[in-house]
């Protein structure tokens, strides 16, 4: 069962009054209870799909779908809101520094529940336990706390309404290798307790391996590829998630985002194996059961 | 808290004596004292003078005066003003007040603008409003205060709405409380109007990119993805966050405010301590210039560390150090 689904969806900005295709057509999906991944490098839509299905920006053309109810309407933001919560990248600029740990979470319970702060007092121990916080640092001001501790804080936060599907946009990638793995495991946890769905946005593909069950590759505003972890692992087609794979076994260099003429690959300038057909747009092609590309050296 | 703004209070002590020593220096470097008035007047006999001299022990070093006018200090003596004829303490204690009265009378005036101008330029940034208040800043930024002063008093003289000068009408003692202070109020419009004008154009501009900053960040993000409500992002986060370093600015604006009413002063004929510095100095009265200057110094400290204290309250990162 699919619980959100995005159709055909495309982001421009214009950027020096030049157009930037930011998603140019993705179609994702996301299966109840398990965790999808979206990979690929800086700049290449992640977070502009994320802020897509929060409600942030508004697609030009297309759809996202939350449980077949079209949320990229404006009428069904509370949806979004009580459905679909989100985790950044640094926990030190998620939390407002002026508030302590306590009023930051009983304002995100607040949102949906008419509480009074003696009242909220007891479920936000309880939350803080789950994420495996001492119930002490509620009293506590985010300065005073370290990075593994404020992002257990923003997962308590973004857990505390129990919504249906959290994003996880590069959650692991401000902490150091220990504190990063010791969240994952939790997040793993937090799944199985409550059945929640993840997207995790990352361009570490060790961690998206250990944590996720379908993987999409990203590459310029567009899938290039996607399927269940353990094809897409064990025999990535597309020559970018060649590639992506080659470089995560040293650094992954970013390359510059050529103007491409329009309707041609977007790797197609970048691509070891191209030829004069990538000038055309790829289509879609099941290589293996559920392992998807969109590379023209496939549908030859 | 109260530790901090001891430290502070203590911290000045050194500051306060850098400032002296240099402002005793100045007038001792500058040719002749006070008393040349006398020394040419052919019926005040050369023993007056001396005895002048004796009494003012102008007649000691330099570093001798300084001690005894830091001696006299401690016990709480600022010296006798020789234009005045009256002890510095009587003469400067009237004068300061009125400069504080007209210091704080633009800085209420300033803050009342400068923090809605500011949410509104951001708000609509880049629209009709904001340009607007963009280009009524500039012109507001470029217009030299005593320029404005008298563009001021020529509306005022005719249209006789507003007194041109002074702090109280003639008729001052005769009026009721409340008419006094109405009184005050309407003197006080021309001056506060000078003296805040620059600063609104500028803070208000401060302000509106602060405010950007903050509601460009993260946790503005993540707070409107939970939910919040627009105005709870607004005035509770972003601007409670944007509001920083306009706090920092305020302690400097003090100091600006007191050599900006200094001018103000001397134009309007404002009795404040700015007008008095000017006279002392030029009259070199040694005293009072010293009375004076340490009256602005300590009223600039008190500012910095109002601003500093305000900062340590609102903002946890400060108070709790560590």
């Amino acid at each position: 069962m699919n619980i959100l689904t995005t159709h055909n969806l495309k982001v421009y900005f214009s950027q020096h009054r030049r157009l930037v295709k930011a998603l140019d057509g993705v179609d994702i999906f996301l299966r109840e209870g398990l965790t999808t991944a979206l990979a690929g490098e800086s700049g290449c839509g992640k977070t502009t799909l994320a802020r897509t299905i929060l409600g942030f920006n508004s697609p030009r053309e297309g759809n996202v779908y939350f449980r077949n109810t079209d949320i990229s309407l404006k009428k069904n933001e509370a949806l979004i809101r009580k459905n679909i919560q989100i985790v950044f990248q640094n926990p030190f600029l998620s939390l407002d520094p002026r508030f302590t740990i306590f009023s930051t979470l009983y304002e995100a319970f607040h949102v949906f529940h008419d509480a009074k702060k003696r009242e909220a007092q007891s479920v936000l121990g309880q939350i803080l336990e789950e994420v495996e916080l001492k119930a002490s640092c509620l009293s506590r001001f985010p300065h005073q706390l370290s990075g593994g501790e404020l992002q257990r804080i923003c997962i308590a936060r973004a857990l505390i309404n129990r919504p249906s599907l959290i994003i996880l946009d590069e959650p692991t990638s401000s902490l150091d290798v220990t504190t990063a793995s010791k969240i994952i495991r939790l997040l793993a946890k937090l799944q199985a307790a409550h059945g929640i769905t993840y997207l995790f946005i990352s361009h570490n593909l060790k961690i998206l391996k250990k944590i996720s069950q379908v993987c999409f590759i990203m590459y310029a505003g567009k899938i290039v590829e996607y399927g269940p972890k353990e094809l897409l692992y064990h025999n990535p087609l597309h020559p970018y998630t060649r590639l992506l794979f080659e470089a995560a076994n040293h650094t992954l260099k970013f390359m510059p985002q050529e103007q491409v003429s329009p309707g041609a690959c977007a790797f197609f300038p970048y691509c070891k194996s191209a030829s004069d057909t990538c000038k055309d747009s790829p289509q879609k092609k099941e290589v293996e059961p559920r392992h998807f590309v969109y590379c023209h050296n496939f549908s030859r | 808290m109260h530790h901090f703004i001891l430290k502070r209070l203590l911290y000045s002590i050194p500051l306060l004596l850098g400032i002296t020593f240099l402002t005793f220096l100045f007038i001792q470097i500058a040719p002749g004292d006070f008393l040349d008035n006398l020394r040419l007047n052919p019926q005040v006999s050369k023993e007056t003078i001396s005895l002048y001299e004796q009494k003012f022990h102008l007649d000691k070093p330099f570093l001798i005066q300084y001690a005894t006018w830091i001696k006299n200090l401690v016990r709480g003596e600022l010296g006798y003003s020789f234009s005045y004829k009256a002890p510095v303490a009587r003469v400067i204690s009237s004068r300061a007040l009125n400069t504080l009265i007209l210091s704080i009378s633009s800085l209420i005036f300033t803050w009342i603008f400068v923090i809605p101008l500011g949410v509104t330029a951001a708000l609509k940034r880049n629209k009709f409003t904001d340009k607007l208040l963009s280009f009524l800043s500039y012109i507001g930024m470029s217009t030299p205060a005593f320029f404005l002063t008298f563009l001021l008093l020529y509306g005022a003289t005719f249209t006789r709405l507003l007194p041109l000068s002074g702090m109280h009408s003639v008729h001052f003692e005769e009026f009721t409380f409340l008419g006094k202070i109405f009184d005050l109020i309407r003197h006080l419009i021309i001056p506060t109007l000078v003296l805040s004008l620059g600063s609104i154009c500028v803070l208000q501009r401060i302000m509106r990119a602060n405010l950007l900053e903050a509601l460009g960040s993260q946790y503005i993000l993540g707070a409107k993805a939970r939910g919040l409500s627009n105005a709870r992002i607004l005035y509770v986060h972003a601007l409670k966050n944007a509001i920083n370093p306009i706090i920092t600015i305020f302690g400097y604006q003090f100091s600006e405010l007191l050599s900006g009413a200094a001018l103000v002063e001397i134009i309007i004929g404002w009795p404040g301590l700015g007008q008095v510095t000017l006279e002392a100095v030029r009259s070199q009265d040694l005293y009072l210039v010293m009375g004076s200057v340490l009256m602005g110094s300590i009223l600039l400290i008190m500012g910095n560390l109002l601003s500093d204290c305000l900062l340590a309250a609102v903002d946890p990162r400060i108070r709790y150090e560590k």
